[in-house]
């Protein structure tokens, strides 16, 4: 790891540590991960932020998975870097992100000199402590990011199974020009749909560590029938069973950050978060055995990292959903076209690696 | 925290114009082999094959070419692996040799040992197999019976090796065994032979496996009289050898690739068909495999550095064998078994191929219980 990095994880981790003793205070969270300018970390020096390749500034994403970070630090650092790309003000505060379903994008039209957008944003994260919530649409085969007021929106306030604030959105509103700005080709609507997937895979990588190290070092401390359950073959074997989980959420993470340039990264990280959300089921009910039944208390720290597994798991796009659109991919290669499919997604494009 | 990180896996350039090559050359060679002859994968022995593989320059891809090697990167030597693996095709014949038997020569044998052996490993010409199960020695490889007792000129072994594959047609064999008489010292008494197959006292017998096939054996050790140069390595050092043998051949391609072509006769026999069930199995499979991959690209990369990943080899293979035992059980979700349809024999052969084959592939080369017990290590736990 070069000395950029390490300095920047180490800084990093050291702020979520000290937040971790608050877990539900969001509001210190956001101020504290926003005095140290993490939220830009996505974001290139020409737009204020610090150009770091890309692989850094995600895994600080993992970081926060990794402690239980009470702010939407991830959607921050994505929803900053639309903003640069499209040329608007970064919101060095709190600006959020939000998406469609694929399978039903928002309208765009031009009304006059102004915009109408028109459609649904299922489940957007942390809008009501956000400034702005942007979103992409695409119109006149021009992708548009929109910078969407949360005061304004028409909003049915709910939370996931962590409780973390998830936000239904309706849309049917008058936009200013100021507020509709152009995106690159590469950058749609579907591009933040699995970039939000991407983010999920990090904090899936990262919290699956902690379980699994949280789970060693019970099991070395619970005292049964004389001696620490650790001991016990049988647990022994969960265990490392549990490892493999955390092991290959890690690997399919990090598949998915080194697509985040590449121009198959559809398809790679459809294969990680549908990884990355079967370690977490897998890695979790093993945890929970293995922790009897203090796991299952609200106080035990266990479950502020099995209610954001479980609920990471299905966010932008279930196993299921990537599961099905990886498969159409393969089908539609047919037999003899699996294997180079396979070895072509294992290996870097140009643009992969800046 | 626990450290279970998986560095980027090397990219090589070279190694995927290399990848280009060895696909041209399996097209031509493997034309016409069936489906089920491919999924036979590295269990399928065919000599000829190795020989001409062997002219490519192809095993021992890595060894020096004092021996006979090309000198090639670990990188194109995975490459290779798994385009023969995925191909289906046939490399049993040389596949130990190339794999673990050649590579454990290359560091602990003696100078004639490696001038003598690994040329003609390179050419195809001389096959290996690995003698260390016993009848009461499985998992428990130090509990090995087998006895070279040391005389002036080298040793005389008694003892049986059990489920030796494809003894019968190897020219020598890797012989753990015991090398002194102090049973309470499990591991110092061990030492590994280079065993010629053709010694007199030596006797091969076939054991079948539950589908009727031969490639496990029996090997029966009476008095036999095996030089003093056929010592691989350190008199005592056999258990650390063997250790390290072991972990090369862990993590590779031939850990999750066994069941390919069921997948593949399996999306054959799916075409046509436009349904979310078909889509979200398939779609699973492949993201088990490209993540898979990615970890085994790691480790290869780890070896290729000269470290040392045998917690992470573990983890490649014990995830590894549950994909490749689960692949079947998929298949037989998604097609209706009852009813073998003659416009999918392949795809019945294949996979009736197969289910007799799985439970294999969580017991060779380390079971599963052994594993996660290697893993269990790594985490501190024992
Ligand atoms: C296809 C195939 C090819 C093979 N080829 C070769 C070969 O070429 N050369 C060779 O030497 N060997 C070969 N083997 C043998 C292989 O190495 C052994 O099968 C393996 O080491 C397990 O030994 P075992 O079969 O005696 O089972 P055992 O060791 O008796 O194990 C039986 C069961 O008990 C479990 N068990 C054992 N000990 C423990 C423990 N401490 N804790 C928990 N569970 C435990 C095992 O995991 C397993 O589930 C081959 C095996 C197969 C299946």
């Amino acid at each position: 790891m070069d000395d950029s990095r390490s300095l920047l994880l180490d800084t990093a981790g050291r702020l979520f540590a000290e937040l971790r003793e608050t877990p539900d205070d969001a509001d210190t969270a956001w101020r504290r991960v926003a005095e140290l300018g993490l939220p830009l970390a996505l974001v290139d020096e020409a737009h204020g932020g610090f150009d770091l390749p890309v692989a850094d500034a995600l895994a600080v994403v993992r970081l926060a998975g990794q402690y239980a970070l009470a702010a939407p630090l991830g959607e921050a650092l994505l929803a900053n870097r639309l903003l640069a790309e499209a040329g608007a003000d970064i919101a060095a505060g709190r600006p959020t992100l939000a998406v469609a379903d694929p399978h039903s994008p928002l309208t765009l039209n031009r009304e006059g000199d102004r915009w109408r957008v028109h459609g649904r944003l299922p489940a957007a994260p942390w809008v009501e402590h956000a400034e702005v919530v942007v979103t992409i649409a695409r119109h006149d085969r021009q992708n548009r990011l929109l910078l969407l007021d949360p005061d304004s929106l028409a909003a049915t306030p709910g939370t996931n199974l962590a409780d973390q604030p998830r936000t239904d959105l309706t849309l049917d509103l008058d936009l200013d020009n100021h507020r509709v700005r152009e995106l690159p080709e590469t950058l749609g609507a579907e591009w933040l749909f699995e970039s939000g997937a991407l983010l999920r895979c990090q904090e899936i990588a990262g919290a699956l560590a902690t379980v699994l190290d949280m789970t060693v070092q019970y099991a070395g401390e619970r005292v049964q029938f004389g001696k620490p359950i650790a001991r016990q073959q049988a647990i022994q074997q969960q265990l490392a069973v549990l490892a493999t989980q955390a092991a290959i959420a890690a690997g399919a993470a990090d598949m998915a950050v080194d697509a985040f340039h590449d121009p198959r990264r559809h398809a790679l990280i459809a294969a990680a978060k549908a990884r990355c959300g079967e370690a977490a089921g897998q890695a979790l009910a093993i945890a929970h055995q293995v922790h009897g039944a203090i796991g299952m208390t609200r106080e035990y720290r266990l479950n502020l990292y099995s209610r954001r597994l479980w609920s990471w798991r299905d966010e932008f796009g279930s196993e299921r959903y990537w599961q099905a659109r990886l498969g159409e991919q393969v089908l539609a290669r047919g037999a003899d076209g699996l294997w180079p499919f396979i070895t072509e997604l294992g290996s870097s494009t140009e643009g992969a690696r800046q | 925290m626990i450290d279970l990180s998986f560095p980027t896996p090397p990219e090589s350039q070279q190694a995927e114009s290399f990848r280009e090559q060895v696909r041209d050359f399996l097209a031509t060679e493997l034309a016409g082999r069936t489906p089920l002859q491919r999924v036979e994968s590295w269990m399928g022995f065919d000599a000829g094959f190795s020989r001409r593989l062997g002219e490519q320059g192809w095993i021992g891809l890595t060894w020096p070419k004092q021996y006979g090697g090309s000198e090639r990167s670990a990188l194109e030597r995975y490459v290779l692996l798994e385009e023969l693996l995925a191909a289906g095709a046939p490399v049993a014949a040389h596949w130990i040799a190339d794999r673990q038997s050649g590579p454990l020569l290359l560091r602990y044998g003696t100078e004639a040992q490696k001038q003598a052996i690994l040329p003609r490993i390179t050419r195809g010409e001389c096959f290996f197999c690995i003698g260390m199960s016993e009848p009461d020695s499985g998992s428990d490889l130090a509990a090995a019976r087998t006895y070279a007792e040391p005389v002036d000129d080298g040793f005389i072994v008694n003892g049986t090796k059990l489920w030796t594959t494809y003894g019968h047609k190897a020219h020598y064999m890797v012989l753990f065994c015991r090398t002194s008489r102090d049973h309470e010292d499990r591991h110092g008494g061990t030492s590994q032979l280079l065993i010629d197959l053709t010694l007199p006292g030596i006797t091969i017998r076939p054991i079948h496996d539950l589908s009727g096939a031969h490639h496990f054996n029996e090997v029966v050790f009476e008095n036999v009289q095996v030089p003093r140069d056929a010592l691989i390595g350190e008199m005592g050092d056999g258990w650390n050898q063997v250790l390290s043998e072991l972990a090369f051949e862990r993590s590779g391609p031939d850990r999750f690739l066994s069941t390919l072509w069921v997948l593949i006769e399996l999306i054959r026999t799916l075409q046509g068909r436009d349904d979310d069930q078909s889509r979200i199995a398939v779609g699973r499979i492949a993201a088990h495999l490209m993540s898979l991959r990615r970890l085994s690209r790691s480790v290869a990369g780890m070896l290729q550095r000269g470290e040392n990943p045998t917690l992470q080899a573990a983890i490649v293979k014990d995830l590894g064998a549950l994909l490749e035992q689960e692949i079947p059980d998929i298949a037989r979700q998604l097609v209706d078994t009852g009813r073998a349809d003659a416009a999918h024999r392949d795809f019945f052969q294949v996979l009736h191929y197969a289910v007799q084959q799985v439970p294999a592939f969580s017991l060779r080369g380390g079971t599963r219980e052994i594993l996660r017990g290697i893993i269990a290590r790594g985490l501190g736990l024992r």
